[in-house]
């Protein structure tokens, strides 16, 4: 197919979407697609770090929640401080980017799962901070967060505002948060597409190899830390703006192993599927909330707790898709690009590899 | 003096659980390199299986202590059962893929595993009846409860029978070799599926014990009681340098012991600023600065960068 | 100091533990040549190797390329500084295709940072189109560019070795630094790999081997070493080192 239809088509599907699923599942559903935006966000930034650089971060929800807090302390009545979206979305980015580049500075020396528990407990640092900051002095708000966040207002216009009765608040937040996930992807394209990409990934197939070439691995790391993180941060940024709420029990260990599983069951270091693996979990969970009414419908009576069913059929799919497909649902393209090169024509035409034409 | 000693001796009985619980870490990350993340939900149904037999037996009039080692054979039973099952089903078929695809198939054995106990045994707390008997015995200012008595040797026991059956039986070094050159102990005749399925089955005995040890010493157990408790025992197992024996021994009771000085000092050393519920930053905060000086740990090989 | 002299090793010592892989060992080795480090197992010469490529620093002594004392830095500030290295084991970046593993060599000789990635303007466009047609020549230079889009895993053994030869050359070395590159190649392969060495000198780089095959070696180096037990026993042209009594003794005579 063209490709420019294939690109028209694409549009008018994700423009339709929160229309024809407030239709057809009701609006709910569209606050659940939000939410899977908002985690494409974040699998994409922990891709970077996992998947490219090839560092198992688990306490990757850390990134997430300064973005989440940053919006939170300086837009609520909480100091009384309530500075314009427009500049809270990049602090946000840049300010999760420096914690990227000051917890990833400890771990430089670290291997595969000493990293892991390293990063494990920067995150557990992290949220019980968050929970504990509020004596002496209340900088966190503690266990209960923050409240009465301000909506994110873009020229005067607060998304919390619905257009009209038929365009309500959730399609707003969707428009926007489609955005900053298509520039999110976008930049994780090029960035994979580049010099930096590239030495991200020979960091993952051998460091030792990787610093003999001529990369600095620390900085590269730094970098790929940095970069991960702001994708957290920005995403953080728009859920405290989206909830009006914020409070620690959003940032726990579970998440991070979330977005993980995320990233790892979408097929990690391919952008598409990762941003498949976010949307799979996000709506998987929620999908399985119907097992109660279906039991009810089909036996008559709701026989196990709907909730511990829903998880346990949760964690058989987790375990079911990585036994049937290990490298992810949908990996990158490496074989059929391998393919291409038997095929002379194929080459020709396809000027550079790094056009990411497939 | 007599608080630090206090201290000392909670955090050793707290230290020698974690221990336990680690060494279920090590001993499969040593041969597979795998974390296996549901290994602290293995503890929790030891846990439940304990307090269910105990339970049900309550009626026959058995003493205490004998409840628990009845209770405790169940579990470990189950648990062995349960180990062997995760590894045959979750584990082996993927031993050849990418590293972190077992790592998610962990993650969802542990969601599963609490899941189906919060299933079985509901959401709630449950309590463990009192088992042994109260009171404590005291010397100069530090008392020390029969219960952590009976943990400390307990733990002591079983730490020295596993050291031993890992440096001295031909199974040892089957699982040395294994761990060591697969291939090198396939040639030499070791069945390693069959080591590998041992290694499980030994981890999970360990933990169905630890699980029962820590519903008894603080008398509750719950679905999801198994996550955190595997957290700090897979963070002993890394700050002793994972995959090796005597290093999670170490690094459970110093994490033990680091955990209670927190909960004891970091409000009296830091002007009453942080608090006891930092105990668990403090932790992860040592944990980093070993790991930044030794980053294999305490007894982990050093591995220079040999190319 | 000789401007002919590239790179100067002098007293170079290392231990490890209380074992002591390298004694004192000084050598030279001038542009253009093809240099030889041999001995038997265990004599010190990968320790030697991986002090010159920045893997170990030395416990004393220096060394100095084109002047500059290099001795304990980085592997990565070696390659920027013009050593490049192949490994005894290939190292190369398994699952980057041929192409790819070449273009990450040219990491040290290029700029585009995060900026040049995501907006692309003029000037990292036309650097990564450089990078791709250097790697392109690098590859149909050691003759393997019809596999240029096969995963470097996949390529066969000898096509292996040329593909870690291409990718130190893209870091544009002085020195270029092989450690075994014959290693378990079958006689053709070992000719063109003389080939390709000898065509390597030609265009200007300075190569250091170390070798197990003596015949390869004593067919193409210019001059060489003989390490034992960390210690250098002998150096010179082939003729001499052949002839010496020291190294019949210590190496020749027992392979």
């Amino acid at each position: 197919m063209n490709r420019g239809i294939r690109l028209f088509l694409v549009a008018a599907g994700l423009i339709a979407l929160p229309f024809l699923t407030d239709f057809a599942f009701g609006r709910t559903w569209v606050r659940i697609i939000d939410f899977a935006l908002l985690y494409s966000m974040l699998a994409l930034g922990l891709n970077i770090v996992v998947g490219f650089a090839g560092l198992l971060d688990l306490g990757y929800v850390a990134f997430f929640a300064v973005g989440a807090y940053l919006y939170a302390l300086l837009a609520s009545p909480h100091f009384g401080l309530h500075l314009p979206f427009w500049l809270l979305l990049p602090l946000g980015a840049l300010v999760a980017g420096l914690f990227g580049i000051l917890l990833g500075a400890p771990t430089l020396r670290l291997r595969g799962d000493y990293l892991a528990i390293v990063t494990l407990g920067f995150g557990e640092i992290i949220r019980i901070f968050l929970n504990n900051l509020n004596a002496p002095y209340d900088i966190t708000g503690g266990p209960q967060g923050v409240n009465l966040i301000d909506p994110i207002t873009i020229g005067g216009f607060s998304l919390n505002h619905p257009l009209s009765s038929s365009f309500p608040a959730v399609y707003n937040y969707y428009f926007l948060f489609l955005a900053v996930t298509i520039l999110v992807a976008f930049v994780s394209s090029r960035l994979q597409n580049s010099r930096i990409g590239r030495a991200w990934v020979a960091i993952r197939e051998d460091e030792i190899a990787a610093e003999a070439m001529g990369i600095n691995t620390r900085n590269v790391k730094l970098l790929a830390f940095a970069m991960g993180a702001s994708f957290g941060g920005l995403s953080g940024t728009l859920f405290a703006g989206f909830e009006g709420f914020v409070s620690p029990e959003s940032f726990t260990l579970m998440e991070s192993i979330m977005i993980l599983c995320m990233v790892v069951l979408g097929g990690m270091g391919h952008i598409r599927g990762v941003i498949f693996g976010a949307i799979l979990l996000s709506i998987l969970p929620e999908a399985l909330r119907y097992v109660g009414s279906l039991q009810q419908a089909i036996f008559g009576h709701v026989y196990a707790d709907p909730s511990s069913i829903r998880m346990l059929l949760f964690g058989i799919s987790l375990i079911l898709v990585m036994l049937f497909r290990p490298a992810g649902l949908w990996p990158s393209p490496v074989r059929r690009r391998e393919l291409a090169a038997h095929d002379e024509t194929a080459r020709h035409e396809n000027s550079s590899i790094y056009d990411a034409g497939h | 003096m007599e608080i630090f000693l206090q201290q000392l001796v909670n955090g050793i009985v707290l230290g020698s659980i974690y221990a336990l619980v680690a060494l279920g870490y090590t001993l499969v990350y040593g041969i597979l390199g795998l974390i296996n993340f549901a290994h602290g939900d293995i503890v929790m149904i030891g846990a439940m299986v304990t307090l269910a037999v105990v339970h049900f037996l309550s009626g026959t009039g058995l003493p205490g202590p004998a409840l628990v080692g009845i209770g405790v054979l169940v579990a470990a039973i189950v648990c062995m059962a349960l180990g062997y099952l995760v590894e045959r089903i979750a584990y082996r078929p993927l031993r050849d893929a990418p590293r972190l695809a077992p790592l998610i198939t962990a993650i969802g054995v542990s969601i599963l595993l609490q899941n189906l106990a919060m299933m079985i045994w509901g959401r709630e707390y449950l309590s463990f009846p009192p088992l042994f008997q109260s009171g404590s015995f005291t010397f100069s200012g530090v008392s020390i409860s029969p219960i952590q008595i009976l943990i400390l040797f307990a733990s002591g026991a079983m730490m020295g029978a596993l050291s031993w059956m890992v440096k001295r039986t031909r199974l040892g070094n089957a699982m040395r070799a294994t761990a060591q050159h697969p291939e090198v102990a396939t040639l030499l005749g070791v069945d390693s599926n069959l080591i590998i399925s041992i290694t499980f089955v030994i981890g999970s005995a360990l933990a169905a014990v630890a699980g029962t040890m820590v519903g008894a010493y603080y008398g509750i157990a719950h679905y999801d009681m198994g996550f955190m408790l595997g957290l700090k025992a897979f963070t002993a197992a890394v700050l002793g340098g994972i995959g090796n024996i005597e290093g999670a021994m170490l690094g459970g009771i110093l994490l033990g012991v680091i955990e209670s000085m927190g909960a004891g000092y970091l409000g009296a050393l830091t002007g009453g600023v942080f608090g006891s519920n930092y105990q668990d930053v403090f932790a992860f905060f040592v944990l980093i600065l070993v790991l930044v000086f030794r980053p294999s740990g305490l007894l982990g090989e050093q591995v220079g960068e040999r190319p | 100091m000789p401007a002919t002299d590239l790179l100067l090793v002098s007293g170079i010592s290392k231990h490890f533990g209380g074992l002591s892989a390298l004694t004192d060992v000084s050598f030279s080795i001038g542009r253009g040549e093809i240099y030889a480090l041999i001995g038997p197992n265990g004599a010190g010469k990968t320790t030697l190797f991986n002090v010159i490529t920045g893997i170990y620093s030395p416990d004393s002594g220096s060394f100095c390329l084109n002047g500059q004392n290099m001795a304990g830095r980085k592997a990565s500030a070696m390659a920027k500084a013009g050593i490049a290295r192949t490994f005894q084991n290939i190292r190369l970046f398994s699952n980057m295709t041929a192409l790819e593993n070449v273009m990450v060599g040219r990491h040290s000789r290029t700029r585009a940072g995060v900026f040049g990635a995501i907006f692309r303007n003029a000037s990292s466009i036309r650097e990564e189109q450089q990078i791709a047609a250097r790697a392109r020549d690098l590859l149909s230079y050691v003759g393997i560019s019809r596999h240029e889009h096969m995963l470097a895993r996949n390529l066969s053994y000898g096509d292996q070795r040329r593909l870690e030869i291409a990718r130190a050359l893209a870091t544009d070395p002085m020195l270029l630094a092989l450690d075994e590159p014959a290693a378990g190649m079958n006689h053709s392969d070992t000719d063109s790999l003389r080939i390709l060495l000898e065509r390597i000198r030609m265009d200007g780089v300075t190569i250091l081997l170390i070798e197990h095959d003596v015949k390869l070696v004593m067919g193409i180096c210019d001059r060489l070493c003989v390490l034992n037990f960390g210690h250098k026993i002998a150096e010179g042209t082939p003729e001499e080192v052949r002839s010496n009594p020291a190294v019949i003794e210590a190496y020749l005579g027992n392979s």
